[in-house]
């Protein structure tokens, strides 16, 4: 009796030790103290600001733009899970570099995950526990490729000197309104942005949580064999020069922009918005190094109403 | 710790229902039988107690026809039983002790006369009592005596109980993973605790303290407002005999070794101890007093770069008096006074700042209580009126004025005074009143002068009186009726009282409607000192005397319930209710709670060699007065700058004041109206406690244990920050909810707010017998949560909330302790303690910049984030290095010699001179990494006592 007993306990002193998880419990946010130099995105997170916007003039217009820097042309890879072959909704991408690390694009081939039925979104948060809890068996990498830059997700304003816009978490989560009067609302969410603003897309990273920006959520293009990216350049506006510049010279500083197609080494993105005259549609130019002029907004401010304010090394643009 | 088991915690909950939690009482029973040579009961023999624990008279009874007796409600003392029967010969059962609580198992073996006429059984007590329910121990003053404490205090003498750990919190220990203010304490059935704090609120006469009972898990239902453990201080009290002794301790910078820096600290104590205790009247009133003197010089460790510390000086005079009346068998009064009054001097030990600038600190409080005992088998009767009170007075306290015009929302004074400064106050003039808690109500006739330092012209003054004054009061009453049933599916105590108490906070100055400035030196963060910017924050109560009360009702009812002497169930509850008012009268806290309780205890194979024991437990924490304080109050913070030669024109107005301007590009103000608040529906903290567990005689005086117990905590008693839009590292304020960049702080029941501990504990007890003793313990635990200490600031933040849960301060993975003694025929006698723990965990916190404080965390709690802090693959968890301390007592008593009780003593704390770090500094600042406390060196402490 007396080993019957001792048996008991020493189960019950087992069974005490208890298992392992499967889930990502923890979580927590990308953090920069300094947003690495080069990469797409800017940060000035004492300000609020994550992108920020500069202004040119062309034929009369103003013109804000933002710089989302040079990166590699080849993807990293984004995990997209999936039910039955349809992506579990709620649960974000999952991805497993950044603009610190070398193989940081910001040009994500989709992987797709096949999950369980009673998968609960966002239970997984890293690429670690989703090869322990699926395998790579349960991957199949698409050709599917889509852009999306990430950013420091400390700052949420896009600050711009004509017109403020607002950065969005793409979560519901809500951001202070800066043109909070006593009348409006305080504080705004996703279903509050404007065409201008900006609307991040949402991501883990080793079970923490980043944001990316997509200026153009719906496109997206097709992995070649040999790892090019085809279509890309026909996909996207591009222009040699900023729209509404007649003469295809914005000004004097502001250079020819040369544009390349796909399969390059690099692409550095440029985003223009038209402020001045209301249209808010994002386009975006893509062109390679080797000609270009990337933009760099601390030693090549681009500020002013007219042209005779675009002189090099005048103020801060912002 | 890993996932919980759904099946374990099942099994637990069904092996519950057939249990108890513990034997809590202030008195002690012997329950006994007279039985025959064949183990036959035998009714009808006359059995009678004596003892000089015994007032009233002895006692007398005669067995059942179940051979069964019983003497209950009985003081902790020494007894006697003698049997006697015609035809039999006398049963004697020599000594017998009763701790606070036990309930002794007797048994008179009644041997047909034959020729000799007393039978006198010497035989201890069996190992294995299988009656208990506790878990815990009860340490009594012959056993203390002879062991090598760090100071000879009860607070201390709890580290030799398996499941504490008495360090965690200045004298308040973590019991079984609690928290430091989480445990309750008593003495001879008064609670004790600070009614703010809920922690110890009075020192005490060491040599007055005859049993330490510390219960670490399955409470009884008597005790409420406690998740973590109890500590009932039996003192010592009179009897037929005159007693006398006394005591002198002494240890000084002679008596100890250099610390880690090589130097020896300044540091020496001395205790005077006389305790009297006899008769007024024999057997009807016996008297008892004691006097502790107590002086002390403490010098906190020098750390690489730092000038020596000036030592903190302090004197105590603890006191006690104790009337112990029975005007019959029936009747038992005691009347207990006691006050521990003492005096500090430079507390703070700031190596930079003026003696006259330090601060003092003078405390204390009285105790007094007056109980009934009604002795009337099968009842038992208890009414307890008791008052405890215990101030607080800090002082000089530093002053600010200024004539910068601050303006908080209309709560700061027409005067433009800052209030209290608290921080390191470093002025134009270079000068580091670091450490100046300062207080400006200069107008008030209420306080009088402490340090005032005017921030316009540097100028200081030093004053002599008190500024900051707190005085705490429980008033009590408790009342119980046991009734002592046979034969009804075996036999029951059943047990109902009722507990009350009011209870009150007075604090003068705490806010005194002026402002309160943080001065930092460092607030951009840079790691430069400077000197020249502030922290402003303003509460708007506006007044100068806080007064805030609670009050508790608490019904509680238990049954020891006995089947065939080999089972003891303990089935109990307690329902209390408890409200708090905040200092403007409003009730913010309000609960009422229904507290089950179970415990057992089984005689596994009816020999007394093995016991079972288990138990399940709810506790309650039902409030306190800090919440009470805390709800209602607001603070509203702005930033400002200083202005000077050494800054410049910062406001750029041509003039270089040398003054505060407050800064009006940094309108980021937290707080408000209304800005401390209690959420609708709050919970109260809630213990789910677990534990089952096994005993066995390794012989007639040895034993060992193997328990496991766990307990699950929720709704700790925490606030969150409301109303901000915080950016997503949580390090800036980046919207408000409602415009106005305030912040509110809610006392609410937050999903999360938790602990989770979990722990096998291994104890060895061998009773005092052939010259010695020993005890141990070996727990293997593990303590996880996001919260252990009280209104922390881990959700004021909702983004940083994340990282919050992980390995708490407590939490020592593995901790040895093992104490014991030898005495040798001669009268000299050794004593020795071992412990080992295992590092505590800690974090590395990072700057916040909205609120200019450490407080962030960028890796769960318990890591550093590592290189990489996106990368949670190279987080590194942060431990303490493992500390071990040996210390030993030796005494010679020459009483052998001389027949004088005269005792010669020696005592040594951490022998091996051991330097364990015991802090290490987490901020991320230079210095990082580094330690910044040590372990206590090598002391010895020289005493004579003396005994008559």
């Amino acid at each position: 009796m007396k080993r019957r007993l001792w048996m008991v306990y020493a189960t019950l002193a087992l069974a005490g030790c208890g298992d392992s998880t499967d889930l990502d419990t923890f979580y927590g946010p990308i953090i920069y103290d300094g947003f690495p130099d080069g990469a797409a995105g800017t940060n000035d997170p004492d300000n609020g600001r994550s992108f920020f916007a500069s202004s040119a003039i062309s034929e009369g217009s103003a013109y804000d733009y933002f710089d989302l820097g040079a990166a590699s042309a080849v993807p990293a890879k984004a995990y997209l899970l999936t039910k039955g072959g349809t992506p579990v909704e709620g649960q974000y991408l999952i991805v497993d570099t950044l603009p610190d690390k070398e193989d940081y694009s910001p040009l994500w081939q989709v992987v797709k995950v096949e999950v369980g039925s009673d998968y609960e979104a966002n239970s997984i948060k890293s690429l670690e526990t989703l090869k322990e809890n699926f395998g790579t068996a349960k991957f199949t990498e698409t050709t599917a490729v889509t852009y999306c830059s990430v950013i420091n997700p400390d700052a949420s304003f896009f600050d711009s000197a004509a017109n403020q816009k607002l950065v969005f978490y793409g979560t519901g989560e809500k951001i202070g309104n800066p043109n909070y009067d006593g009348a409006n609302s305080p504080t705004l969410t996703d279903a509050d942005a404007q065409p201008g603003d900006i609307v991040l897309t949402p991501f883990w990273h080793k079970r923490l949580r980043g944001f990316c920006y997509n200026p153009t959520p719906a496109k997206s293009w097709t992995l070649g064999a040999d790892g090019s990216i085809t279509d890309i350049a026909a996909s996207f506006e591009q222009y040699e020069t900023l729209p509404n510049d007649e003469t295809g010279d914005p000004g004097s500083s502001w250079g020819a922009l040369p544009v390349v197609g796909a399969g390059l080494d690099a692409v550095t993105l440029l985003t223009a918005a038209l402020s001045a005259t209301g249209d808010q549609a994002l386009s975006v130019s893509a062109f390679d190094g080797a000609d270009s002029y990337e933009l760099d907004l601390v030693n090549r401010p681009v500020i002013g109403a007219s042209p005779e304010a675009l002189v090099e090394g005048s103020g801060s643009g912002i | 710790m890993g996932r919980w088991n759904g099946w374990l915690g099942w099994l637990l909950v069904a092996l519950t229902m057939f249990a108890s939690p513990v034997w809590a009482q202030t008195t002690s029973n012997i329950l006994g039988t007279a039985e025959d040579a064949n183990g036959a009961p035998v009714a009808g023999i006359k059995v009678v107690l004596g003892g000089e624990a015994l007032i009233g008279g002895a006692r007398e009874t005669l067995t059942a026809t179940d051979g069964s007796f019983r003497f209950i409600g009985l003081l902790p003392g020494g007894y006697t039983v003698t049997a006697t029967a015609e035809g039999f010969r006398t049963f004697a059962s020599g000594d017998v002790y009763l701790s606070l609580g036990e309930t002794m198992d007797l048994t008179a073996l009644m041997e047909v006369k034959t020729g000799e006429d007393v039978i006198t059984t010497t035989a201890p007590a069996p190992v294995v009592d299988t009656k208990k329910t506790t878990m815990g121990q009860t340490l009594s003053r012959s056993e203390l005596k002879n062991l090598p404490l760090p100071r000879r205090s009860y607070q201390q003498a709890t580290r030799f109980v398996a499941g504490v750990d008495p360090d965690a919190g200045g004298g308040n220990p973590s019991i079984h993973g609690s928290s430091t203010y989480s445990n309750a304490y008593l003495v001879d059935g008064v609670n004790t605790t600070d009614p703010s704090t809920n922690t110890f609120s009075l020192n005490f006469n060491y040599d007055a303290i005859c049993d330490i009972e510390v219960q670490t898990g399955t409470i009884s239902p008597e005790y409420g407002n406690v998740t973590g453990g109890v500590i009932n201080l039996v003192t010592c009290g009179g009897s037929n005999e005159h007693h006398f002794d006394t005591s002198y301790y002494f240890s000084n910078k002679d008596l100890t070794m250099e610390d880690h820096s090589g130097a020896k600290r300044d540091a020496s104590e001395q205790t005077f101890n006389v305790n009297a205790g006899g008769p007024i009247i024999k057997d009807k009133l016996w008297y008892y007093a004691s006097l502790q003197y107590l002086k002390t010089q403490t010098q906190i460790a020098k750390l690489p770069g730092e000038a020596a510390h000036p030592p903190e000086e302090s004197e105590g005079f603890y006191w006690l008096a104790k009337l112990t009346g029975a005007p019959d068998t029936h009747n038992r009064f005691t009347l207990l006074f006691q006050g521990d009054p003492r005096y500090f001097n430079n507390t703070l030990q700031n190596p930079t700042v003026a003696k006259e600038a330090e601060e003092h600190q003078d405390q204390g409080g009285l105790l007094a209580s007056l109980r009934w005992d009604g002795l009337f088998d099968p009842f038992v009767a208890k009414v307890q009126l008791a008052y405890k009170s215990s101030f607080l007075d800090i002082f000089p306290q530093a002053r600010a004025k200024s004539s910068s015009a601050f303006n908080f929302g209309n709560s700061l004074s027409d005067k433009n005074d800052f209030g209290v400064t608290s921080g390191c106050l470093v002025g134009p003039d270079g000068v580091n009143y670091c450490g100046a808690t300062a207080s400006d109500v200069q107008d008030s006739p209420e306080f009088g002068n402490g340090l005032h330092y005017n921030l316009d012209t540097g100028e200081s003054t030093v004053g002599d009186s008190a500024d900051y004054y707190i005085i705490r009061e429980r008033t009590q009453g408790t009342a119980s009726l046991s009734r002592f049933v046979d034969s009804v599916f075996g036999k029951h105590e059943l047990k109902a009282g009722v507990d009350t108490a009011l209870m009150s906070d007075t604090e003068t100055d705490r806010y005194p409607g002026g402002a309160t400035a943080f001065l930092s030196t460092d607030q951009d963060g840079d790691g430069v000192a400077d000197p020249y910017s502030a922290r402003i924050v303003a509460s708007d109560n506006g007044a100068l005397k806080q007064v805030v009360k609670g009050n508790v009702m608490a019904l509680f009812a238990l049954d020891n319930w006995d089947i065939e002497d080999r089972i003891r169930l303990q089935p109990g509850v307690r329902i209390e209710k408890a409200a708090y008012d905040n200092y403007k009268g409003d009730t913010v806290l309000d609960f009422k709670t229904v507290a089950p309780r179970f415990g057992f205890s089984a005689d596994a194979f009816g020999d007394k060699q093995t016991r079972i024991h288990g138990g399940y437990g709810q506790l309650f924490e039902t409030g306190n007065l800090t919440l009470a304080q805390f709800v209602g109050t607001s603070m509203q913070t702005h930033r400002a700058y200083y202005e000077s030669e050494l800054s410049g024109d910062l406001n750029g107005d041509g003039i270089i004041s040398n003054r505060y301007y407050e800064d009006p590009d940094n309108q980021s103000i937290r707080g408000g109206p209304s800005g401390r608040k209690v959420q609708d529906g709050l919970e109260p903290m809630r213990t789910d406690e677990y534990q089952v567990g096994i005993e066995q005689a390794l012989s007639d005086d040895a034993s060992v244990d193997l328990t496991y117990i766990r307990r699950d905590t929720v709704n700790a008693w925490e606030d969150r920050g409301l109303g901000q839009i915080w950016n997503q590292a949580g390090t800036a304020v980046v919207g408000s909810e409602d415009g106005s960049y305030s912040q509110v702080f809610e006392v609410a029941t937050i999903k999360g707010a938790e602990r989770k501990y979990e722990a096998f504990e291994l104890s060895l007890n061998k009773q005092f017998a052939n010259n010695w003793s020993m005890a141990g313990s070996y727990t293997l635990s593990w303590l996880e949560g996001s919260t252990v200490e009280l209104l922390t600031s881990d959700f004021d933040n909702p983004r940083q909330v994340s990282y919050g849960y992980g390995p708490l301060a407590a939490d020592h993975r593995h901790v040895l302790k093992m104490q014991g003694a030898y005495l040798f025929p001669v009268g000299l006698s050794v004593g020795a303690s071992y412990e080992f723990e295992s590092g505590a965990p800690y974090s590395k916190l990072f700057l916040n910049d909205e609120d200019g404080g450490y407080t962030n965390r960028r890796s769960p709690r318990g890591t550093d984030p590592g290189a990489d802090p996106n990368d949670p693959s190279d987080d590194q968890d942060l431990t303490l290095p493992d500390y071990t301390n040996i210390s030993l007592h030796a005494g010679y008593s020459l009483k052998k010699l001389t027949g004088q009780d005269l005792e010669f003593v020696a005592n040594i704390n951490n022998l091996l001179n051991l330097q364990a770090v015991t802090g290490i500094e987490n901020t991320d600042i230079e210095g990082y990494g580094l330690p910044n406390s040590y372990q206590r060196p090598f002391t010895a402490q020289l005493g004579v006592t003396y005994a008559y």
